[in-house]
């Protein structure tokens, strides 16, 4: 076994690469230690620092032009504000409909009492039950499949991610905790009807993407959660 | 051999957040509740370094406020997906150097100095009067000569200070890529101007011990 060189010249390739941060006064104590030790006996080593602190002091110079930061910022703010402008009737019309929605279920209430329901229920699964026998014979043959939320390509998508709709009273800062809590980021979103994909960092996390959809469904804040990728069928 | 006298006085320029205000994590949640005021100052904060960044990577100057804008669009939409964990200047940063990198991609075609052009603007064969804007123009020779990966890499770690490995968080990448791209960036610099080292910072004033 061949015994550790402990020479200060030993390091010359790694202290020749490092001279730039050893030079910014990024390094930590090992790192700069080893330095300045192979500094001490190293001539190449010192005409080079010496090359890249010429670098490093001209580009430090910072520019003299004051800036004015309000014009840049009033473009911003207006293409911002014309975004949440136009997101608006999309809000509305979804409030709206929420309404409607309890406004026919009361009326629903009134008519449909238990035998009306009952004589209801009788007719409407001889009437489901024709078109489902024929729709299985077809779904069979299907191996993929794009959902009403995901009509487009699939090739932007990998299988960490992961397509979700928030509760309307979910805010921004209980999705951003959450999300960071399974170890996941917006990448895409919202649409026009609030859909965004999430990215589960594989890296960080261990948990399988099954038992991330399981959280993500238990959890209060969030209406809709399936894989942005089609699962494969059996 | 005394201690190289810089890394004492060299700050690292993206953590420093004016005493008294809001740091810059606080204002990235104020953010995340839609406060236009928080949007404004993280704004104003950054943008200088956003400019400069801009600029030196892209070397076009049209270019720079819709970068920076696109990229304060992106921290405000995305506020909440910010990690706490995560360093606010290298997260922004790191949107502004993927911006950076769509402009560059979005031009027809990339623009060089001819060498005898660079030839001109050689250090230390102008008058010495005109020092800071011969700086000025040397740095800017030698940038337009390497890609933008290699100035992005100068950039951040001569002007603001970072060490590597926020380097390779910033322009997402491994750190031994930061550091192969500081060296091709060292050794284009070298071979554009090998008499780099002038002045007192000379090796030649000192002796090997």
């Amino acid at each position: 076994m061949k015994p550790q060189d402990f020479s200060p010249y030993a390091n010359h390739e790694e202290v020749w690469s490092l001279l730039p941060w050893y030079i910014n006064g990024s390094l930590k104590a090992a790192q700069l230690d080893m330095v300045r030790s192979h500094l001490r006996v190293c001539l190449t080593c010192r005409k080079e620092l010496a090359a890249q602190e010429t670098l490093f002091n001209a580009l430090r110079h910072e520019p003299v032009l004051e800036i004015s930061t309000k014009p840049s910022f009033d473009r911003l703010m207006s293409r911002i504000q014309e975004e949440e402008r136009s997101a608006e009737p999309a809000k509305r019309h979804s409030k709206h409909g929420e309404a409607r929605w309890l406004n026919r279920l009361a009326w629903m209430l009134e008519v449909f009492t238990p035998q009306r329901l009952g004589l209801a229920l009788a007719g409407g699964l001889v009437a489901l039950t024709i078109p489902l026998i024929w729709q299985h014979t077809r779904l069979a043959e299907t191996h993929t499949y794009h959902t009403v939320a995901n009509p487009g390509s699939l090739d932007a998508y990998t299988n960490h991610d992961v397509r979700v709709i928030f509760t309307p009273t979910a805010n921004e800062q209980e999705i951003g905790q959450f999300l960071q809590s399974i170890h996941a980021r917006i990448v895409e979103g919202p649409s026009a009807i609030g859909l965004y994909t999430i990215r589960v960092d594989g890296e960080k996390s261990a948990t399988p993407l099954s038992q991330t959809l399981v959280k993500l469904r238990d959890n209060k804040s969030v209406a809709f959660a399936e894989p942005a990728l089609p699962q494969a069928t059996r | 051999m005394s201690d190289n006298p810089t890394t004492q006085r060299v700050q690292n320029s993206m953590r420093q957040a004016p005493s008294g205000e809001a740091s810059d994590a606080e204002l990235i949640a104020l953010i995340c509740e839609s406060d236009h005021q928080a949007f404004e100052k993280l704004y104003r904060r950054y943008y200088q370094r956003l400019f400069r960044f801009a600029f030196r990577i892209t070397r076009r100057l049209d270019q720079v406020e819709e970068i920076i804008n696109d990229a304060m669009y992106v921290v405000w939409k995305k506020a909440s997906s910010f990690h706490s964990e995560t360093v606010p200047s290298t997260w922004i940063f790191g949107i502004a150097y993927k911006k950076c990198l769509k402009s560059i991609a979005s031009r027809p075609q990339a623009e060089h100095l001819e060498i005898e052009e660079a030839d001109a603007l050689l250090p230390g064969i102008q008058d010495s009067g005109l020092k800071n804007l011969e700086i000025e123009d040397w740095i800017s020779v030698a940038f337009s000569r390497l890609p933008a990966d290699q100035r992005a890499v100068l950039e951040l770690t001569y002007h603001h200070g970072l060490h590597y490995k926020e380097i390779a968080m910033i322009m997402d990448c491994p750190e031994n890529t930061v550091k192969t791209r500081m060296f091709h960036a060292r050794k284009k610099i070298q071979s554009l101007y090998p008499d780099l080292v002038v002045g007192p910072n000379s090796i030649c004033s000192g002796n090997a011990s």
